[in-house]
């Protein structure tokens, strides 16, 4: 269970790269091993974001006009969206910071110690927001099927 | 179980019918479970009342498959009960002689007795065809109406009525089968008769009426064969009204009505082409009646009637005002539901707009909707289950549909006359969503968290898990929405 | 109806929430808070350093005028004064006894004199030196000896019989001190100008004026002996520096290794990362196709073994023939190695990588076996039984066991 959101996201670990990944499973490179999932932190979020977009659309909107198929799709769009950019951000200031554990982060001459080359760049972040966009989609759909029973007026959606 | 019985006579009686069968249609409370209607007319060609026996047949099927109010259920659409006596509408009178001068035997008669008739009756109206009513000649109607007391129907109709039961007579005083049928009915209603069943419960049944006074007048013809004539409606009226004196305690109510402004309908004697636009007093006339079960009080002593009461119809103008907000007379000749008394309006308003709304609902938006929305639809691997157009196109379905469209003609009749009513917008290009009633400062504002037909929407959708599975599905459909328009109207201010 | 929901999905969050809540404490528990401990004591606790230099007639030729000796001596002893490594420092120049000098570095070498330097002029057995400075060396002692650790039989004795009997008391003394204590033994080897009188191994005297070796010995408790290079590293000594050096420890406590996850095509284990697990060969056209490999960082500084000797694969071992060996500088903070495995024979495994105590090969290249014409050729860069007395001090490390350390790692494939 601890590593179930990490095995999500490492089906898509080939768009945003081992090394970024290897962060996120929490590994530092000083002590050679792996301390805080931050998988956990993105993936429980974007499962609470997930929720509670589904949550929105299905009982808080609840809308007779706004229960369509396409409605749904443009939900799942948007839940997508934001979970992308919270992902991207989540990383990225990770990135900026200078968390991410040097080994994961660049080659280094052996002698000098000098950058010869950097493993993860601000598109490897982005690219973490696709996946979230993709992981969040996945969540979405699991949801919108859970929760979808009871609501008034969507509870079709997105089959009608 | 008590039964009202209502002789409605004359192309008045089934105009005034008509209307009140939309008010039951509608879901008004009547008082009574079952209404036992009896149209009265020479003239069986005559369109009116073709129209109205239609209408009443419809009812009575489409009655048969919604849900009556009880514990469980609320739906009054359709809910009161009309029985007919024998399965017929109209009381026929018996002998088919077509020419007045037939009817009467005038080619038997003595001389002196053709002399006689001759002074009371015109040659015309001796001639008169009367397979088309008696075209506002009551003195020849009051002599063939004459026979009511022989009529077979009338055997019928007393075996029909119990203790409790209650009378309610409909008529012109300004035509000819009305103004002459009326007296000659009540007198009938109150001989004796100790050779048929029940027939003391009849002498003994609380009687009201309504005597509709000129309130239409029809154009000029080259005709010279038709005696109907408007200008003659006034004096004709005069004359039967100063003749229902003698009438005073006869009766328990008595209702006038008649209107000033009075529409010019195209002249026809009677027959297929008799089919006048719907007037808002007949629709008031139609009010007397639930007055009269509503509000009936006995002032009998030992079953003598002491005192008639009379009652009419008034309108409560409310202030209109212009764009710039100046205040403008009211003439009343836009009557909205802010025009009718407090008693009125409570009586009619929620149910025209439930019944209204209803039928607006299946025609703009059910189409359109169906679709989409969890209480009309199944999820795709059930289609078979959901409502749809089709639904609606099912014989007792469309039968009701159908009804709802003559509700909605005959709300656009009133709508249309010199006085019109028009509680509701009714062109579609009129009115947007959901937004149909006049005078829109009636709807509570913020009420709707959805806008319009989406208000409406989830209302069915909410509601319809709550209605019993164990109705067919055309009772859960009338149930279903006599509800969710229940809630709507609820939402409406009530002053 | 929502709230019905909500909690239905209430322990599923929680769930999640604990479960990842869990994950961390699990895992910043163990190691680091050891590592700190450790620290922590190591540094409560710092050792009294004695520093001795050998004072014999031989040491004259060192300080003669202005010599790398001096500057490095001087330089390296300001060097501990200043790092505060030492608890205490005490000066001492030694032969058959310890003379204690008073505290003032430079005239204890840095312009020292011969007159003041060789006050006592005795001869030196280079073994015997050592189990004195032995002696006094303990967990809260770490000595410094300088010397040009040239044995001196003297005359009439077979050299050969007398190096391998030196070689076995060096063995003998240090095996004993070993059995009552943790030891490490670092020497480096310098080269200075000497100008003086060499005696050779029958104290036969040459006068020269040349570059000639000497060697700075560190003895001590492993952590303090680590802890004064980790202060004053090799990069520090001035001049032309560490010539060579050589590192015994008695060290059995893990060292710290890890293995870089982005190394190869595989995961680790997350809760045990020496565990790789999903292990499969490289695809694609890189060099490495169809190989299997994987880095392992590891920290071998407790050892203060030089490069020359951490990256030369004749110094490790591999329990699994199918793994090929290289090794490099660890490009990563807190690892001194990196050592890359590669195999074409991939299956479920563990794998042991062994650091061999081995004795660096500088060893024999500096041995003079003859020890008698200083100028023969060679023989003025080269010091006379070297080889034994070093030799000695492996065969009393080497006695229970000849590795460092092993380094472990299993690998589970896809």
């Amino acid at each position: 269970m601890k590593e179930f959101f990490g095995n999500i996201y490492t089906w898509f670990e080939s768009l945003f790269g081992k090394e970024l990944s290897e962060h996120l499973w929490g590994y530092e490179c000083e002590t050679g091993t792996y301390l805080t999932n931050l998988y956990n932190q993105v993936g429980v979020m974007t499962l609470i974001i997930s929720l509670l977009v589904a949550i929105l659309f299905y009982y808080i909107i609840n809308h007779p006009r706004f229960n369509r198929w396409w409605s749904w799709v443009i939900v799942l769009f948007i839940n997508g969206l934001v979970n992308m950019l919270y992902a991207y951000q989540f990383v990225l200031s990770d990135f900026r910071a200078g968390k991410i554990s040097d080994c994961l982060m660049y080659i280094r001459n052996e002698k000098s110690g000098e950058v010869v080359s950097q493993l993860i760049e601000e598109g490897n972040c982005l690219m973490f927001g696709y996946t979230n966009f993709i992981v969040a989609t996945l969540f979405f759909i699991i949801i919108s099927f859970i929760v979808k029973w009871k609501s008034p007026n969507a509870k079709h959606a997105p089959f009608l | 179980m008590s039964k009202l019985f209502i002789f409605g006579i004359g192309g008045t009686g089934a105009r005034v019918m008509r209307s009140f069968t939309m008010l039951l249609a509608a879901g008004v409370d009547l008082g009574v479970e079952t209404v036992v209607p009896v149209l009265i007319d020479r003239d069986l060609s005559n369109a009116d009342l073709i129209r109205t026996k239609s209408l009443i047949d419809n009812y009575i099927e489409i009655s048969k498959e919604v849900p009556k109010p009880s514990k469980t259920l609320k739906n009054k659409f359709f809910s009161t009960k009309i029985e007919l006596v024998n399965n017929n509408l109209c009381l026929e009178l018996v002998d088919n002689s077509q020419i007045f001068s037939d009817y009467i035997h005038r080619d038997t008669m003595t001389k002196a007795n053709k002399a006689l008739t001759d002074v009371l009756f015109s040659k015309d109206a001796q001639s008169m065809d009367m397979t088309q009513g008696f075209q506002g000649v009551p003195n020849i109607g009051s002599v063939v109406l004459n026979q009511f007391d022989e009529n077979e129907a009338f055997n019928n109709f007393a075996a029909k009525f119990h203790e409790g039961d209650k009378i309610f007579i409909i008529s012109s005083i300004f035509g000819g089968t009305g103004a002459s049928g009326f007296p000659l009915l009540l007198k009938t209603l109150r001989a004796s008769k100790p050779q048929l069943n029940n027939w003391g419960y009849i002498n003994n049944a609380p009687v009201g009426a309504i005597s509709v006074l000129p309130y239409f007048g029809v154009s000029k013809t080259d005709d010279k064969n038709s005696r109907v004539d408007s200008d003659t409606f006034v004096d004709k009226a005069k004359a039967a009204l100063s003749y229902y004196k003698t009438l005073d305690k006869q009766i328990d109510t008595l209702y006038y009505i008649g209107d000033n402004v009075r529409p010019i309908y195209d002249h026809f004697k009677g027959g297929k082409e008799q089919q006048n636009t719907a007037n808002f007093v007949e629709l008031a006339a139609a009010m007397s009646i639930i007055d009269f079960t509503n509000n009936f009080t006995i002032k009998r002593v030992n079953n003598e009637i002491i005192q008639t009461t009379y009652k009419e119809f008034g309108l409560s103008l409310s202030d209109k005002l212009d764009s710039n907000g100046n205040k403008l007379i009211n003439i009343g000749k836009d009557i909205t539901f802010d025009d009718l008394g407090k008693e009125t309006r409570t009586i009619i308003r929620n149910p025209l707009v439930q019944f209204i709304t209803f039928r607006n609902y299946l025609k703009n938006v059910f189409p359109k909707e169906y679709k989409h929305q969890p209480w009309s639809h199944s999820y795709l691997w059930q289609k078979e289950t959901g409502y749809s157009p089709n639904f609606l196109e099912q014989p007792k379905m469309k039968l009701f549909v159908e009804f709802q469209e003559k509700f909605y003609s005959w709300m656009i009749e009133m709508n249309e006359q010199e006085r019109r009513f028009a509680p509701f917008k009714l062109k579609p290009s009129e009115y947007r969503g959901a937004d149909f009633i006049r005078n829109s400062g009636n709807v509570k504002k913020g009420t709707f968290h959805y806008k319009h037909w989406a208000w409406i929407d989830d209302q069915l959708n909410k509601t319809a898990g709550k209605i019993p599975a164990d109705l067919s599905k055309e009772a859960q459909f009338v149930e279903l929405f006599y509800r969710v328009t229940q809630s709507f109207v609820n939402e409406l201010i009530i002053e | 109806m929502k709230k019905t929901y909500i909690t239905l999905f209430l322990p599923i969050i929680i769930l999640l929430f604990s479960a990842c809540g869990r994950g961390k404490s699990h895992q910043t528990n163990a190691p680091s808070n050891d590592s700190t401990q450790v620290a922590i004591t190591e540094k409560t606790a710092k050792p009294d350093i004695n520093f001795y230099i050998e004072n014999s007639g031989s040491m004259l030729g060192y300080i003669n005028g202005v010599t790398e000796f001096e500057q490095i001596l001087y330089n390296y002893l300001t060097d501990i004064e200043i790092s505060q490594v030492a608890n205490s420092l005490n000066l001492f120049y030694i032969n058959e006894q310890t003379f204690r000098q008073p505290y003032d570095l430079k005239k204890y070498i840095g312009d020292v004199e011969p007159n003041s330097f060789a006050s006592k002029n005795g001869t030196s057995d280079i073994s015997d030196i050592l189990a004195n400075i032995l002696s006094v060396t303990n967990d809260s002692t770490l000595s410094i000896f300088v010397s040009d650790c040239i044995f001196s039989p003297g005359k009439g004795i077979s050299a050969d019989k007398y190096l391998v009997n030196q070689q076995i008391e060096v063995k003998t003394n240090t095996a004993n001190y070993l059995n009552k204590n943790k030891l490490a033994i670092t020497i480096y080897q310098f080269n200075s100008k000497f100008n003086g009188r060499y005696y050779n191994r029958v104290d036969a005297p040459t006068t020269i004026n040349d570059v000639r070796p000497f060697y700075v010995w560190i003895l001590g408790n492993p952590k303090h002996v680590a802890e004064l290079q980790r202060q004053i590293p090799d990069s520090k000594f001035i001049g032309e520096g560490v010539q060579h050096k050589a590192s015994l420890s008695s060290v059995t406590d893990e060292i710290k290794y890890s293995i870089l996850p982005t190394s190869g095509n595989f995961k680790l284990d997350k809760i045990n990362p020496l565990h790789i697990i999903e292990a499969q060969k490289s695809t694609g056209n890189r060099s490495d196709k169809n190989k299997f490999t994987f880095i392992i960082n590891a920290d071998f500084s407790p050892y203060s073994l030089d490069k020359e000797y951490l990256h030369n694969a004749n110094n490790y071992t591999i329990d699994n023939r199918d793994y090929s060996i290289s090794l490099s500088d660890s490009r990563q903070n807190g690892y001194t190695t990196s050592i890359k495995l590669t195999t074409e024979q991939l299956q479920p495994t563990s794998i042991g990588v062994n650091l061999l105590i081995n004795m660096p090969q500088w060893v024999n290249d500096m041995n003079d076996e003859e020890g008698l014409d200083i100028m023969q050729e060679g023989a003025m860069a080269k010091t006379f039984g070297i080889k034994y007395l070093i030799g000695g001090l492996y065969d009393a490390f080497t006695q229970k066991s000849n590795i460092y350390t092993t380094l472990k790692v299993n690998i589970d494939t896809k």
